[in-house]
This record gives C-alpha cells, structure tokens and sequence, in this order.
C-alpha cells in the first residue's frame, strides 16, 4: 500500500472527497486483493472493498493520527473480509461437494509445464482453500501482500507469536496438500 | 538444535526473511552440514513460496469507487437529525472534557473515601457513647437491686399513698 500523508489523511476527515479519493487510489489495490483471496469472487470482493471504504470514510474522523494509517486500513480490511467470509461460508459450505470433484481436474493441469495466468490463479484459490480463514489471511498477508510479521500481528490484532504458529500451521497444510495431490 | 527445530524456523522465520543475522548464520551453517534439511528447504520453496510469487495483483472495476462516491455524497446530503446532533455533541463534549472529568472523578473518589472515613470514626464514637450509657444505666439497676428490695413501709410520701396507707 503506497504511503498517505497527513494532510490528505486530515482532509479527507473534514469530508474532503478529492483527497479521500486519493486514499482510495492508494489503498484500494490492497484492499481489493486482500478481499479478492478471502472470497475467491469479483463481484463479493467489489462489495467488500466498497465496505471497507464507507468504514474508513466513516471512521476517519476519529482516527488518532499518531496511529498507523496503513495498520488502522489492514485491520478494517481484513474485518470486513472475514466478516463477509462467514456470512456466506454456510453457502460455500454447500458447495464443497462441488469443488472436491474438480480438484483432481485442476490438480492435473497443475502437473503441466507452463501454467496459463488463469491456471495458475485457479492454483493458488485452491492452496488458499485448504486453509482455515485465519491462515489464509496470514498468507495472504505475508505471501502476497508482503507484510512484515509485525504488521500482520498488528492488523489481525493478536500476538507475532500467534503470526509464526498460523503461518507454520498454514504451510504445513500446504505441503501435505502438495503430497497428497502429486 | 535438532531437525525439527530447525525446520520449523526454515518454514516460518527463514524463508520470510524475518531473522537476524546471527539465526539466519545459524541456519545457514546447519543447512550446509545437513541434507534432510537442505531437501526440506527445497521442498518448501517449491510448494509454500513459489506459487505466490507470480499471483496475480487484481484491480477493482472503475463502478467500485464510482459507487462510493455516490453513497459518501448521499451521506453528506442527508442532513443530520437531532439524535445524530446530540450524540455527536455528547461525544465531542466528552473528549474534550476527557482531562476534567478525570480530575473530577478523582476528586469525587478522594472525597468519598474521606466522607466515609469521618462517618465510620463519627459512627464509632456514636457507638461507644451509647455502650456507656448502657453500661452506665446496666449498672445502676444492678446497684439497685443488690442495695436489696424497696422498703414499701417507708412509702414515696405521696397524697394517694397517704389516702390508701
């Protein structure tokens, strides 16, 4: 996520809505891949980076700017990811019946060569759906959106510790992953 | 350090470049001696590093910030009502009196604790004034009757008493 100055931060807290488009330029990749590999759909992830954007906008009057803007972002991002997460999982849920049979057609494109983009996308969507929803994020976090463990820890609200034993957790469900399906 | 020790750092710390020189020489020099380790570390570069480097960085539809901006400026239209007006009012009064009504709240619980103090000191006194009056009166009907029964011949010297006796 690309720095926000304090300025425009402020501004945008008066109501400012050029400078809070700014913020939105500068944080709406971010929010949008975050909530794109939670929810594995365009259209969910729209309405989630939507949400996130009316809290923000909301919210950003109150916000302490000794703070870190970007941390106080991650955390709304990954609450209202998770949040519409759960909401639809009774839906994915059913759905699972569906997906275990076409994992083993995936699985075998895996083992081609050369990946098309979409391949490779369809790919990692099923790594990410071997993992509980704190794990994912983690991953997502680290692995995609490049954060430190610091940072995760700050975001998710909880111990670095806690990061590592997720992050390990997380992996070792991957290796096996890979195991079974070779 | 043992293997499994190592691996877990290799699958955590190590590979996500979170360590300090020190660890990471550590690492290093056992992964050089060991090749349980060294296929280890392979084997989760291959499956938990590579697949998400090349993820793809995905980009909101134009709609996305076209419809925020809908919904921020309907928001802003909406002129708000008097709950709004007073809940805002409230809050705004409140976080700015955040340092006074601190001190006040000190003050009152310096006070209370004192008030307290005086009325159980008060109370005791009150407590031990009515025990010797108690005692005081406990005593003289004691002294009454061990001074032995009334001399009902000797009389009060009352009109009545005349009249009967």
């Amino acid at each position: 996520m690309q720095d926000i100055s304090a300025e425009i931060i402020q501004k945008a807290s008066e109501g400012d809505l050029p400078a809070f488009e700014n913020i939105y330029k500068a944080a709406s990749s971010f929010v949008f891949n975050v909530a794109f590999r939670v929810v594995h759909n365009r259209e969910e992830a729209e309405e989630v980076t939507q949400d996130v954007f009316m809290n923000v906008f909301r919210k950003l009057k109150d916000f302490r700017q000794q703070a870190s803007f970007k941390t106080w972002v991650y955390r709304i991002t990954v609450n209202c990811a998770i949040n519409h997460y759960r909401k639809t999982a009774e839906h994915k849920k059913r759905s699972v019946e569906f997906d275990e049979r076409i994992v083993s057609e995936k699985v075998f494109v895996k083992q081609e060569p050369a990946m098309t983009q979409e391949e490779h996308q369809g790919f990692i969507n099923e790594l990410l759906d071997n993992l509980n929803p704190d794990q994912r994020l983690c991953v997502v976090l680290r692995n995609i959106e490049g954060l430190s463990y610091q940072e995760i820890a700050d975001s998710l609200n909880i111990n670095i510790n806690t990061v590592r034993s997720r992050l390990k957790r997380a992996r070792e469900a991957l290796i096996n992953f890979n195991k079974v399906t070779k | 350090m043992d293997c499994n020790k190592i691996q877990d750092l290799i699958l955590t710390d190590y590979i996500d470049n979170q360590m300090d020189e020190k660890q990471k020489n550590m690492i290093e020099t056992h992964l050089a001696q060991c090749i349980g380790c060294q296929e280890f570390t392979a084997l989760v570069k291959k499956t938990v590093v590579e697949p998400f480097i090349q993820a793809e960085r995905f980009v909101p539809s134009e709609n996305v910030w076209i419809e925020i901006k809908d919904n921020i400026m309907q928001e802003q239209s909406v002129k708000p009502g008097l709950w709004d007006a007073l809940t805002d009012g409230m809050s705004n009064l409140l976080r700015a009196w955040k340092p006074g009504l601190v001190f006040a709240s000190m003050a009152m619980l310096i006070l209370g604790a004192g008030l307290l103090r005086q009325y159980s000191i008060y109370d005791q006194e009150l407590k031990s004034a009515k025990a010797v009056e108690t005692m005081e009166y406990l005593s003289s009907v004691t002294q009454t009757q061990e001074g032995g029964a009334i001399d009902e011949s000797e009389g009060f010297g009352t009109t009545i008493e005349k009249y009967f006796l």
